[in-house]
């Protein structure tokens, strides 16, 4: 499937539009929104899985840090689609000739997949009935999916 | 299914996942580091 037409449409749309010639509009509610969304994006995943691989809050149960934890990993992550739609859609073309924008959507794909497919099924319940080699793989994963979706992001920035 | 074969399966599933994703993320960041680390020299020496 060809996807240059999409990204070309992007661009001249409303929101290509507004953030290619408001240069404040897409520094306040693209950037900085994005930045702090994944602040606490980054935030959520990294005391969910510590807390499962037993590094912190080992007095709080893990069941509660997971829970509490993926609440805010949710909210951040519709911002985080938000405002990188709207990001993306202010320079469409230049994003879908950068390697590392693919790079990023395939991490952020397989990111959201492992957590509402995998991550969350196996964790709704009690965890002290998971084997815990199978919770400390999955912490490491997660961790590394999310370190790779945004230092994917950020090399974006400092490419092409 | 009963509760305990769903969960083992869930469990199966988690564990292959997630040594995938590992696997797959430490391929792809020592390529880039490596890549990196080749562009440095070739520029600096």
């Amino acid at each position: 499937m060809e996807l240059l037409p999409f990204f070309e449409w992007a661009e001249t749309s409303f929101l290509g539009y507004i953030g290619k010639n408001y240069g404040g509009v897409y520094a306040t509610f693209g950037q900085s929104v994005h930045l702090m969304a994944l602040a606490v994006l980054g935030g959520s995943v990294l005391i969910a899985d510590l807390r499962l691989l037993n590094i912190i809050l080992r007095d709080v149960p893990s069941e509660v840090v997971a829970d509490q934890a993926h609440k805010w990993f949710r909210i951040a992550l519709v911002v985080i689609l938000s405002s990188g739609i709207f990001m993306a859609a202010a320079v469409a073309q230049r994003m879908y000739y950068n390697d590392f924008f693919w790079a990023k959507m395939s991490a952020l794909l397989v990111g959201i997949i492992f957590v509402f497919a995998v991550k969350r099924p196996l964790l709704k319940g009690r965890h002290d009935e998971i084997n815990p080699i199978v919770i400390k793989l999955v912490a490491v994963a997660s961790i590394l999916v999310w370190f790779s979706v945004a230092a994917t992001g950020r090399w974006i920035g400092f490419s092409g | 299914m009963t509760g305990s074969k769903q969960s083992g399966t869930i469990e199966k599933v988690a564990a292959v996942s997630a040594g995938a994703i590992i696997i797959s993320a430490v391929v792809y960041w020592t390529i880039q580091v490596v890549g990196m680390l080749e562009f440095l020299e070739m520029a600096y020496g």
